[in-house]
């Protein structure tokens, strides 16, 4: 977890304070070894290609980013400021890990890196993602991924 | 609150069958949500995988989340216990860019965007190394140059009544987005080559230093007290917590 002691006393009371949705969370896939999986990276990081409409506050829809996307051509716009982005700035891959995700296919780790990532924005109410991540796995799905690498900032 | 996203956003995915795991940079949400597979991780916020340009410590936070789809029941969430290598930022670090004083008199917006129009142009060759280095640059996402993000968020402080400059975007958003670009462009100046600082270094820089931040003050005030709902609203997220009143 991220050193409390490292934030700032408002944000770190905000953290504890912030209001969690229940949500059912019993559910268990049986995974393949991992050198047999198909996976797709499902960010919350607010990215995007250039070409896609930013995201705004409220926001619970998703951008697909192809899984050749240059990062050159990634934009993040998550409406939060609570967080670093000089990281980003620097190497997409310390929030977006697109270029590891392809090395650990090369070297034989996981079985392929799926045709397309996802995008949401985090700094929303998730239950309101349910539709859209309804759609995210039927897009899933229709490329045969089987697992799912998520992370947000 | 990403983790609290990705930790709802994994359950919804794994009830439609895929094996997820997630990072999770906030333990405490994923703790009381409750996540299928689950890394708890100990990076500051906006790193989920710990270190810019380390590729190897990328690889093993990855590594080390995929394996946990190995894990023969559930729910699991582990932890990762080693701190990111930090990049030997200099202690004692202070901006080798010479910049006009800073602005103080935010009631003066004259004088208070002919500074800015300054400061935006000395950080030019610093912007400008960094971005040939990296190959690509975040600013651009509100789709105006830096003088024109610039000149929109002064143009609100001045008269509330303005147009989005974006017929696309509704102005609080393309507010937001104009204060984005703003930001990044001072930040990623920062890291022109021979120029390390951390990110706490780089955000003490631009708030308590730069003309910059008596225009984002200024601007987070007027939207603060702005007749339309949706600009205060999005004025929460202009700064980082306790940087502005």
């Amino acid at each position: 977890m991220v050193r409390m002691d490292a934030l700032a006393p408002a944000m770190a009371q905000r953290m504890t304070d912030l209001v969690l949705p229940e949500v059912e969370s019993g559910a268990w896939s049986e995974a393949k070894p991992l050198n047999e999986m198909r996976v797709a990276i499902v960010s919350s990081a607010g990215l995007h290609l250039k070409t896609d409409r930013p995201f705004f506050r409220g926001d619970v829809d998703y951008r697909v980013i192809p899984s050749d996307t240059d990062g050159a051509d990634l934009f993040m716009s998550h409406v939060s400021s609570n967080y670093d982005r000089s990281g980003f700035q620097e190497d997409i891959n310390v929030s977006f890990p697109i270029d590891r995700i392809r090395e650990l296919a090369e070297e034989g780790f996981i079985g392929s890196v799926a045709k397309n990532h996802i995008s949401f924005m985090g700094a929303t109410d998730p239950i309101g993602m349910e539709r859209n991540a309804k759609e995210v796995a039927a897009i899933l799905k229709e490329d045969s991924v089987d697992a799912v690498a998520l992370s947000g900032v | 609150m990403c983790t609290r996203a990705v930790s709802v956003l994994a359950n919804y995915l794994e009830r439609e069958g895929f094996v997820t795991a997630i990072i999770s940079l906030i333990k405490l949400h994923t703790e009381k949500i409750g996540v299928p597979r689950g890394l708890a991780v100990p990076f500051e916020l906006g790193r989920p995988y710990g270190a810019p340009t380390d590729a190897e410590f990328q690889k093993q936070v990855l590594k080390q989340q995929l394996k946990l789809m190995e894990s023969p029941s559930g729910p699991v969430l582990a932890d990762f216990d080693d701190d990111p290598p930090d990049g030997k930022p200099a202690r004692d670090w202070t901006c080798a860019i010479e910049l006009p004083p800073v602005f103080e008199d935010t009631d003066d917006l004259a004088g208070l965007r002919a500074a800015m129009n300054a400061e935006i142009d000395a950080l030019r060759p610093a912007y400008e190394k960094a971005k040939a280095r990296r190959g690509r640059t975040t600013v651009g996402v509100s789709a105006m140059n830096i003088e024109m993000a610039g000149a929109l968020l002064l143009a609100f402080v001045e008269d509330e009544g303005i147009r989005s400059p974006n017929p696309e975007f509704p102005l609080a958003m393309a507010l937001k987005l104009a204060s984005e670009d703003f930001k990044a462009y001072y930040s990623e100046a920062m890291a022109a080559e021979g120029c390390i600082a951390s990110s706490m270094q780089i955000a003490d820089w631009f708030w308590n230093e730069t003309t910059g931040a008596k225009v984002m003050a200024a601007f987070k005030k007027a939207c603060d007290e702005a007749s339309d709902e949706k600009i205060v609203d999005m004025a929460w997220g202009v700064a980082p917590g306790g940087r502005l009143p």
